[in-house]
């Protein structure tokens, strides 16, 4: 049960473990991608961190092409708010998940936006995801990833989605491309 | 010294003249007007348009001509608000924002959604009394009288979050590390019930670019896009884009919001840019914002900030923007966080 405490102090929230078909806030979940980068999302009983399933991702970011020659852009969405009913997110500190490459190496950022971005069609990003694991970056074994939420300056009290993006700035070259599974996405 | 570089680097965000930067991320260069990166939203299924691609299409709730009000009129009544935004976008982009009403005909001008035209100045129409016979001299034509500026509504942050009361875009800007996030919320401005902007900044003195703490800020456009025509058959095939509107705000005097701080004593600077520093990427500071407050600075209760033009050497004949700035020298230290609320914010 959720009470008016400060951040940090709820007990965890668990947006989606990947077992059923959406998420608990029933919100929509799915893949964005404007060409020519792409994207693929799948449910996988191949690799999974508990339960029986995971979020497998496949991603292909482009360096050159589509819009402004920027090579477009890609990843993956699942939203928190409800219709027009905004998720408050103030009562946590961090927004955690597990990860895993299938070689290694892979990058993302962790996207979040609220009723503002929302409209805008855009989100606030983190920096590249190896800052918040364990081992500075995404490797074959599974690792838990907490992003703090102070570092996106958004308003947590209306959280309308959360990303996981393959930027450009995540690769050495402007592009990318790999497969990465996420597995039990919270807020704590 | 600030480096030049850095000015137009930050207007560049600003004024979304930036080549399309990836996102609004946390740690570069985030909030650019022409990210075109991604967020879900449901509605636009798997691509969602970047922000440049949307800001320009009016939003139904938000006619694209601007909403005017008489000059005298500071209550900006919620009735005028509720007629204005419930207006069908149906027309084609209206003309110019421009469009300050010619002196002594403000009915002329072409503003057509003018709520309350401010009634016509006696003008030179009247003719002067007729002399006396017996005068030796002639009564000079009365002077041009030149009609006061309407006051022109660019938000009331009533409606759309990415949009202005002009149709244009308005977001913030910012550059890692400092950061700033907008959002809405509930107030009441001498007893009127009113939705308000919130504006959230964390101005840093140190990193990012030049070791400066970057930048941070918030925007709202005051020029209308370039819109595509379509080709002619059996011309070009490519849609030629029309040249941006600027907005004439010669016939104003000021700058007009009502502004309240969280804690009181936050601070930021209004920042105009005309066409010149539209294109380069920047724009020209007020002082602290304090010296245009009644209390001489941001307390927690609402108070009106007037900043007058001139306090901005630039072309009012093609306004292009306006910001609310979190610059280092707003700060003692360089650096400062806060949250502040702004509403009305108005050409007058």
């Amino acid at each position: 049960m959720l009470g008016p405490v400060s951040a940090g102090w709820a007990a965890p929230f668990l947006v989606d473990d990947f077992e059923g078909a959406s998420n608990t806030r029933n919100g929509r979940s799915n893949v964005y991608a404007q060409e020519p980068s792409r994207a693929l999302q799948m449910r996988t009983t191949e690799q999974h961190h508990g339960g029986a399933s995971a979020l497998l991702l496949k991603y292909d970011k482009k360096g050159t092409g589509g819009p402004y020659d920027s090579g477009g852009w890609c990843g993956y969405y699942t939203q928190v708010k409800s219709g027009q009913q905004y998720f408050d997110a103030s009562p946590y500190a961090t927004m955690t998940f597990w990860v895993k490459g299938a070689k290694g190496d892979e990058s993302f950022m962790v996207g979040l936006a609220d009723r503002h971005w929302d409209e805008a069609g855009d989100s606030v990003k983190s920096e590249p995801i190896g800052k918040y694991l364990p081992a500075g970056r995404v490797t074959t074994e599974w690792q838990q990833a907490r992003v703090p939420l102070a570092v996106v300056m958004v308003d947590l009290k209306e959280l309308a989605s959360v990303a996981i993006c393959f930027e450009k700035d995540c690769f050495p070259n402007g592009e990318g491309k790999g497969t990465v599974y996420v597995d039990d996405l919270a807020f704590e | 010294m600030k480096p030049f570089t850095m000015r137009f680097l930050m207007i560049t965000f600003a004024l979304g003249l930036a080549a399309p930067c990836a996102t609004a991320s946390a740690e570069d260069a985030v909030a650019a007007p022409a990210a075109p990166a991604p967020v879900a939203v449901p509605a636009r299924e798997q691509a969602p348009l970047p922000a440049s691609a949307i800001a320009p299409v009016p939003s139904p709730a938000h006619p694209a001509a601007p909403i005017v009000v008489a000059s005298t009129s500071t209550s900006d009544t919620a009735s005028s608000r509720a007629s204005t935004s419930a207006a069908p976008a149906t027309a084609a982009p209206a003309p110019a924002v421009a469009a300050a009403p010619a002196p002594v005909t403000p009915a002329a001008a072409p503003v057509s959604a003018a709520v309350a035209a401010p009634a016509p100045v006696a003008p030179a129409a009247t003719p002067p009394p007729a002399p006396a016979p017996v005068a030796t001299t002639v009564a000079p034509p009365p002077a041009p009288v030149k009609a006061a500026a309407p006051k022109l509504v660019v938000d009331d942050f009533e409606g759309s979050e990415v949009q202005n009361r002009l149709g244009s875009r308005t977001n913030v800007f910012q550059k890692a590390p400092s950061k700033a996030m907008i959002s809405r919320r509930d107030d009441t401005i001498e007893g009127r019930r009113t939705r308000v902007l919130l504006l959230r900044y964390d101005k840093r003195a140190e990193g990012g670019p030049y070791g400066m703490g970057g930048w941070c800020g918030y925007y709202t456009l005051l020029k209308k896009p370039g819109h595509l025509v379509a080709p002619i058959a059996g011309a070009d095939n490519r849609p030629e884009q029309t040249e941006e509107e600027y907005l004439d705000g010669s016939a104003h005097k000021a700058i007009t919001f009502w502004v309240r701080g969280e804690q009181g004593g936050e601070s930021f600077m209004v920042g105009l840019a005309d066409r010149h520093w539209d294109k380069i990427g920047d724009s020209v500071k007020s002082e602290v914002i304090g010296k245009y407050l009644p209390a001489g600075k941001v307390t927690t209760t609402w108070q009106k900030a007037v900043v007058p033009l001139d306090a901005f050497f630039v072309d009012y004949a093609k306004l292009g923007s306006i910001a609310i700035s979190f610059e280092t020298d707003a700060f003692p230290e360089g650096k400062g966080t806060g949250t502040i609320y702004l509403d009305d914010l108005a050409l007058e």
